[in-house]
């Protein structure tokens, strides 16, 4: 009987909390710069070492051909899993993180060429609630 | 009088009636989905009319709904599959008539209103394996087997708790109740029975820690697993329904009713006093696990009982004081 | 009772008449596996009726019993006269009587393997 009021009292006590989660997409969770979110590839720095393409544990990264006669990574986002190996691997420090953790493609094919990876749709997205 | 507006009417069309059945429906869904997600640190529905707190968004969900498509399946018979649903929303809704919700507001004022009421809350469950029979399914046959044990587990808890009532009050008469306690207050006179009320309605609502007929993680929906679209919403509503019914019975049996007020002030606060009953049973789904069926049973017949047959021995020992 | 009647009329012509909007309006794309008997998504297989549960039968002996006691009992108070202390000490032994059953045979009605 007690402990019945207790757990009710509890409730009751967590009913007056804010809550917890955020409203998205009108407020996001702001976790700070250092989010292993989109990885983008700054070609004019990249060497085609393919260190990436090795160290990738899921293997989602393959190298392509392209206009300018150089191999870059492409991502196969449906395998990646944003480990964050490549960037730590890259010597040159071309491959990067972005700030933006929605990756969300329309359809079931996920593997992004060099050249369809439109720079814009990792652009960083700005949190505007912080986690505590 | 006035023809639209008579007591009587005003019973039958909105407040213990027809629009109070299905706006009870949508406001317990809301009210249900926004208290436990404040439990849990959420924010609940808001997406469909966000300055009203998401309330249309129960609404929003009935209404597409119903206009998706109504299957039914081939090996079962089609028209009971069509109307067991709208019959279990029916019956569950049927017990108003008798149950006055301010003077006046009745549909059928009769000197045994309140006992008809209890015993056709109680037959409902008839229904329920009736509707899991016809849809013939394995889910279903499993979760008709456990309505009937829970039903075995609260049918007597129940009228007991409202026998204790029915001695206290010396009367089943919805006014000769609510008149009997201008003074003190059922639940203040006799709190085993209100508390042996509380916990039978929980369980014959299969509200959370007795939700044991349609436990989603073991039998898919229990009794309504084959449904869908309108009839989804019949046979899914139905538990809503009767706790609005239990709720409305409790209030008058236990909280006074109407009492400081009378005429259309009365239904507010029948209104109100509802909620005694409403919101414990829509925040237990954010606070207990599940019972196992034995577990249930055997707080049925062993604490339950023994509380109710500790309410009947007090208004036995009140009434004979008096 | 004209009330009651508009009620009924009423309640069960708004059920019906939900339905039969889904009937005309609702889309309709009928396939064979709409119209299966739900099986989690596998192909339906075996009868749906089987052998009952009978573990807690017990309980329903007793709910049948102890049931109909309490409705006479609900009968007799509601049409008793006003002060009728016989019938309250007749309702006193008769709950006694359900309880002593009950608690000295509580352990047995948990389960019927424990019937002999």
């Amino acid at each position: 009987m007690i402990i019945h009021l207790k757990l009710f009292a509890t409730a009751v006590k967590q009913l007056l909390q804010q809550p917890l989660t955020v409203r998205w997409p009108e407020e996001r969770r702001d976790y700070g710069d250092r989010v292993r979110g989109f990885i983008v590839n700054d070609r004019s720095k990249c060497i085609s070492c393919q260190l990436c393409e090795a160290v990738c544990p899921a293997k989602a990264i393959k190298f392509h051909l392209e206009a300018d006669g150089r191999r870059y990574p492409g991502i196969d986002w449906g395998r990646c899993i944003l480990c964050g190996y490549c960037v730590d691997a890259c010597p040159t420090g071309s491959l990067q993180h972005v700030n933006n953790t929605e990756i969300v493609w329309t359809d079931l094919d996920v593997y992004k060429k060099p050249s369809e990876m439109d720079p814009d749709d990792a652009a960083p997205l700005p949190g505007t609630k912080s986690l505590i | 009088m006035d023809l639209p507006f008579s007591g009587d009417l005003i019973a039958a069309l909105v407040f213990p009636g027809v629009l109070g059945i299905f706006g009870f429906l949508v406001v317990a869904i809301w009210l249900e989905r926004k208290l436990v997600a404040r439990v849990q640190w959420r924010y609940g529905p808001l997406y469909v009319s966000k300055p009203l707190g998401g309330l249309l968004q129960p609404v929003a969900d009935l209404l597409k709904l119903v206009f998706s498509e109504l299957v039914l399946p081939r090996h079962t018979n089609r028209l009971f599959f069509a109307a067991a649903p709208i019959l279990l929303f029916f019956a569950e809704g049927l017990p108003v008539v008798f149950i006055a919700a301010a003077p006046g507001v009745v549909m059928a004022p009769h000197p045994y209103g309140l006992a008809i009421a209890v015993v056709l809350v109680l037959l409902v469950a008839v229904l329920v394996v009736a509707m899991a029979w016809t849809e013939a399914d394995k889910f279903t046959y499993v979760g008709a087997v456990r309505e009937i044990l829970l039903t075995a587990a609260y049918e007597v808890p129940l009228l007991l708790a409202a026998l204790a009532m029915f001695i206290l009050y010396g009367t089943a008469d919805p006014y000769g109740v609510v008149e009997a306690q201008s003074n003190l207050w059922g639940a203040v006179l006799n709190p085993l029975a209100f508390v042996a009320y509380l916990v039978a309605l929980l369980m014959a609502t299969t509200r959370f820690p007795f939700e044991i007929p349609e436990a989603e993680p073991e039998v898919v929906l229990g009794p309504y697993t084959e449904y869908g679209s309108t009839l989804f919403i019949y046979a899914f509503g139905a538990n809503y329904v009767k706790l609005y019914v239990l709720a409305l019975l409790g209030s008058v049996l236990f909280l006074g009713g109407w009492l400081p007020a009378g005429g259309l002030a009365g239904v507010f606060i029948t209104l109100v006093k509802m909620l005694v009953f409403v919101l414990p049973a829509m925040l237990v789904r954010a606070i207990y696990p599940r019972y196992r069926i034995d577990q249930a049973l055997r707080i049925g017949w062993g604490k339950l009982l023994a509380l109710s047959v500790a309410a009947v021995a007090l208004s036995l020992v009140w009434r004979l004081l008096r | 009772m004209v009330a009651i009647l508009i009620f009924v009329v009423v309640f069960l012509g708004a059920l019906v008449a939900l339905v039969v909007v889904t009937f005309l309006f609702a889309p309709r794309r009928p396939s064979e596996i709409k119209e299966r008997r739900f099986e989690s998504g596998g192909p339906p297989y075996g009868p749906v009726q089987r052998r009952l549960l009978m573990q807690y039968f017990g309980y329903i002996y007793l709910v049948t019993v102890v049931e109909a006691a309490v409705g006479l009992a609900l009968v007799a108070v509601l049409t008793a006269q006003p002060s009728a202390p016989m019938l309250y000490l007749a309702i006193a032994l008769l709950l006694a009587a359900v309880l002593i059953v009950v608690l000295r045979y509580f352990k047995v009605l948990n389960d019927i393997r424990r019937w002999s």
